[in-house]
C-alpha cells in the first residue's frame, strides 16, 4: 500500500513537478493535468504497476486525487 | 427559424407559458413536442427522419448493450454448470470479456451506420470529386456520379452527441435509457441542436425530464443571456463579416496585402467570436428559461496563452468530445501501447512517453479540422493547430531554458500578454484556411500577407474603405473593447450578467431596454430581415 503510494507519487511529480500532489484534489477539474499528462501518467502507471487501465477508467473521479488513482491501481490489481 | 426573428420570439414565449402552465411530470413532453415542432419547420420532414433513424438506432442499440450483462451472466454459469455461487476472479474476468466482446459489436454497428450517413451526406461530394479528379488525372475515361445532398441541419452535433452517449453505456458510465421518446428529446433539444454544445447525456438528461419550477432568477438571466447574444451577433458579429467579406472575397481583384488582410484576418477573428458564442449565449439563455443549464462551451478563448490552451477554452464541447472519444482511445490503444514500449526501448524513455501522444493529436486536429469541412484546407489546418499543440509539450524543456536565458519572468504581466498576442497571432493566420475558398489560396492569401509591410493603413483612411464607413468602424471596435472587457471580469471569476440580474428593478430594466434599443438600432440584418444565418449552424 505505502509502497504503491511512494511509486505513484513519484511517476506524478516526474510528469508535472510544479503541482502539489499531496494536498489536491482536483486534478482534473481544475484543469492541472491535460490530455497528454493523463496518457504518459496512465503508460507508465500500467508499466509499473502491470495493470491495464484502459479507456473506460478514464474517468475525472478516477484522476482528481492521489487517493483515487491509488484506489483505481488497486482495484485493477485486485481484478 | 432564425433566432432572431418573430416566428423564433413567438414560439418561444408559447413553448415557455405551456412549460410552465402544467404538471411537473409532462413538462418535458412540452420540450419534446416543441422540439420536434422546431426542427420540422426549420429542417423539413426529409431532415427529421434522418434524426429520427439516430434516435431509434442509438436507443436500441444501448438497450441491447444494457441487457447483455445479465443475460452473458446465466448464459455462463449455464455453460460452466454453476449454480448461484459467487464467481472466482478468473471466471469474472472471461464473463467480462465475453460481455464487453458482445456489446462492442452492437456498438460498432450503430457507430458504423450514424458516422456512415453522416460520411455520406457531408463528405460525399469531397470523396466523389477527389476519386473523379484522380479518373481525370489518369485519363481513364470514366466518371462516377458526384453525390450531392442536402445536409440535415445540425447533423455533426446530434450525430456526435448520440454517439457519445451510445459509447458511455458501452464503457458503464451510465445505464440506457428505456424510453426512446426520452431519448429523442435528448438528442433533439431544440436550443441546443444547431450548433451545439454537443452535450452530455450525464450532464443534460435529468435536467430535461425533471419537472422545473418557475424561477425568477434564471429567468432574468436567461433573458440576459439571451440579449446579450443578440447584441454580439447582430451589432458586432455582422459589421466585422462586412470587412471579412471584402478583403477575403476582393484580394485578388482589389490587391489586398499586408496588414490589410491580416487586420480582416482579426476582425474574421472577431465575427466569429460574436457569431458562435453569441449563438451560444442565445442557446444557453433560451435554454435557462426552461430551467436547463448546458455546459458552456466558451471560456475566454482570447484569453488563452498557447495553442492548447486556446483550444481547452474555444468549442469545449466539440474538443471534450474529441478527448474522450478519440483521443484517450487511439492514445491507450493496444498498438500504441507497443509502440511506446518500442520506442521507450529503442530511442529514448521520454520520446516513447510523449511520442503516441502526439501521433493520436496530430490524428485528432485533422479530424477535427475534416469536421468544419470536406476540403483539404482543414486538413492543412488540421495539421497546423497539431504541430503548435504537440511542440509546445515536445519542446518544453528548450522552450524553458529559453526563457532563463532571456530572463523571462513568467508570472509578469508583459510576458502573459506577450503570450496572448502570440496566441492570437497563430490563430489568425491558422484561420486562412476558413476563409479561403480552397488549400492554393491559403498559400496565396500568406504570400500577400507577408509581401508587403503597410503599416500606414491604420493611418490614412483604408481601413474605413473596406466596406463600413468611419462611423460603423469605429462603433465595431467600441463593441469590441466592450465584449474584452466583459470577457475579462468573467475571467476574474465574476459574471456580469449576474451582477446586472441582482440588481434592482430599474437598473435591470434600464439595462434590457438599451440592449433591445441598441440591437434595433444598430443591428444589422440580413436578407429578409432576418440574421443571416449562424455560421456554425452548416455544420
Amino acid at each position: 500500500m505505502e509502497e504503491n503510494r511512494k511509486e505513484l507519487m513519484e511517476i506524478l511529480e516526474e510528469t508535472r513537478p510544479e503541482i502539489d500532489f499531496e494536498n489536491e484534489t482536483a486534478l482534473i477539474d481544475n484543469q492541472l493535468l491535460d490530455s497528454f499528462d493523463i496518457i504518459s501518467i496512465v503508460s507508465e502507471i500500467n508499466d509499473t504497476f502491470d495493470i491495464s487501465i484502459n479507456v473506460n477508467d478514464l474517468r475525472p473521479e478516477n484522476f482528481n486525487s492521489v487517493d483515487a488513482i491509488l484506489a483505481l491501481i488497486e482495484k485493477l490489481q485486485e481484478e | 427559424m432564425a433566432f432572431f426573428s418573430w416566428q423564433f420570439i413567438t414560439f418561444l414565449t408559447i413553448s415557455v407559458v405551456v412549460y410552465y402552465l402544467i404538471p411537473g411530470r409532462f413538462q418535458w413532453l412540452v420540450l419534446l413536442a416543441s422540439s420536434a415542432w422546431y426542427y420540422m419547420v426549420g429542417g423539413g420532414p426529409r431532415a427529421a427522419v434522418f434524426v429520427a433513424v439516430t434516435v431509434v438506432t442509438t436507443w436500441g442499440g444501448a438497450v441491447l448493450m444494457d441487457g447483455i450483462s445479465s443475460g452473458e451472466e446465466s448464459r455462463f454459469r449455464k455453460s460452466q454448470n454453476l449454480g448461484a455461487e459467487k464467481l472466482s476472479r478468473d471466471q469474472k474476468r472471461i464473463l467480462k470479456a465475453a460481455v464487453q466482446k458482445k456489446k462492442r459489436r452492437i456498438m460498432v454497428l450503430v457507430l458504423l451506420l450514424n458516422f456512415g450517413i453522416l460520411g455520406v451526406v457531408k463528405y460525399g461530394n469531397f470523396v466523389t470529386t477527389n476519386i473523379n479528379s484522380l479518373f481525370e488525372h489518369f485519363h481513364a475515361g470514366t466518371s462516377i456520379p458526384v453525390a450531392d445532398f442536402l445536409l440535415p441541419l445540425g447533423i455533426s452535433f446530434y450525430t456526435f452527441q448520440s454517439m457519445g452517449y451510445l459509447i458511455d453505456v458501452y464503457r458503464g458510465k451510465y445505464s440506457a435509457e428505456r424510453n426512446v421518446l426520452k431519448l429523442a428529446l435528448f438528442t433533439s433539444y431544440f436550443p441546443s441542436i444547431l450548433q451545439g454544445p454537443i452535450n452530455r447525456h450525464d450532464d443534460l438528461a435529468q435536467q430535461l425530464y425533471a419537472p422545473h419550477r418557475f424561477s425568477d432568477t434564471h429567468f432574468r438571466e436567461g433573458i440576459l443571456r439571451m440579449l446579450w447574444g443578440f447584441f454580439k451577433k447582430m451589432i458586432i458579429a455582422e459589421r466585422a463579416a462586412v470587412i471579412v467579406n471584402e478583403v477575403f472575397g476582393n484580394f485578388e481583384q482589389c490587391r489586398y496585402a499586408g496588414f490589410t488582410i491580416f487586420v480582416a484576418a482579426l476582425f474574421y477573428g472577431v465575427q466569429l467570436y460574436a457569431d458562435f458564442a453569441g449563438g451560444m449565449d442565445i442557446v444557453f439563455g433560451a435554454s435557462e428559461l426552461f430551467g436547463i443549464r448546458l455546459q458552456e462551451n466558451f471560456r475566454q478563448p482570447y484569453m488563452a496563452r498557447s495553442i492548447s490552451e486556446f483550444w481547452q477554452r474555444w468549442h469545449m464541447s466539440l474538443g471534450n468530445w474529441m478527448r474522450d472519444y478519440v483521443f484517450y482511445p487511439i492514445a491507450l490503444s493496444k498498438p500504441f501501447a507497443k509502440m511506446q514500449k518500442n520506442l521507450k526501448k529503442k530511442v529514448s524513455p521520454y520520446f516513447g512517453k510523449v511520442f503516441p501522444s502526439f501521433l493520436a493529436s496530430f490524428l485528432v486536429f485533422i479530424l477535427v479540422g475534416i469536421w468544419h469541412g470536406a476540403n483539404w484546407k482543414y486538413v492543412i489546418y488540421g495539421i497546423y493547430h497539431a504541430t503548435f499543440v504537440s511542440t509546445e509539450t515536445l519542446f518544453e524543456g528548450p522552450y524553458a531554458a529559453m526563457r532563463r536565458i532571456c530572463r523571462v519572468r513568467e508570472d509578469a504581466a508583459g510576458w502573459k500578454i506577450f503570450q496572448m498576442i502570440r496566441t492570437l497571432f497563430i490563430v489568425s493566420i491558422g484561420r486562412y484556411c476558413d476563409v479561403a475558398p480552397d488549400a492554393g489560396t491559403v498559400f496565396r492569401l500568406l504570400r500577400a500577407t507577408f509581401s508587403k509591410f503597410n503599416p500606414w493603413i491604420f493611418f490614412d483612411g483604408t481601413l474605413y474603405s473596406l466596406g463600413i464607413d468611419e462611423r460603423n468602424f469605429s462603433l465595431l471596435m467600441m463593441m469590441v473593447v466592450l465584449i474584452a472587457a466583459v470577457d475579462i471580469i468573467n475571467e476574474r471569476g465574476k459574471t456580469v450578467r449576474s451582477i446586472i440580474a441582482g440588481q434592482q428593478f430599474p437598473f435591470r430594466w434600464a439595462v434590457y431596454l438599451t440592449a433591445v434599443a441598441a440591437i434595433l438600432v444598430f443591428g444589422m440584418y440580413g436578407p429578409g430581415f432576418d440574421m443571416a444565418s449562424f455560421i456554425y449552424a452548416q455544420f
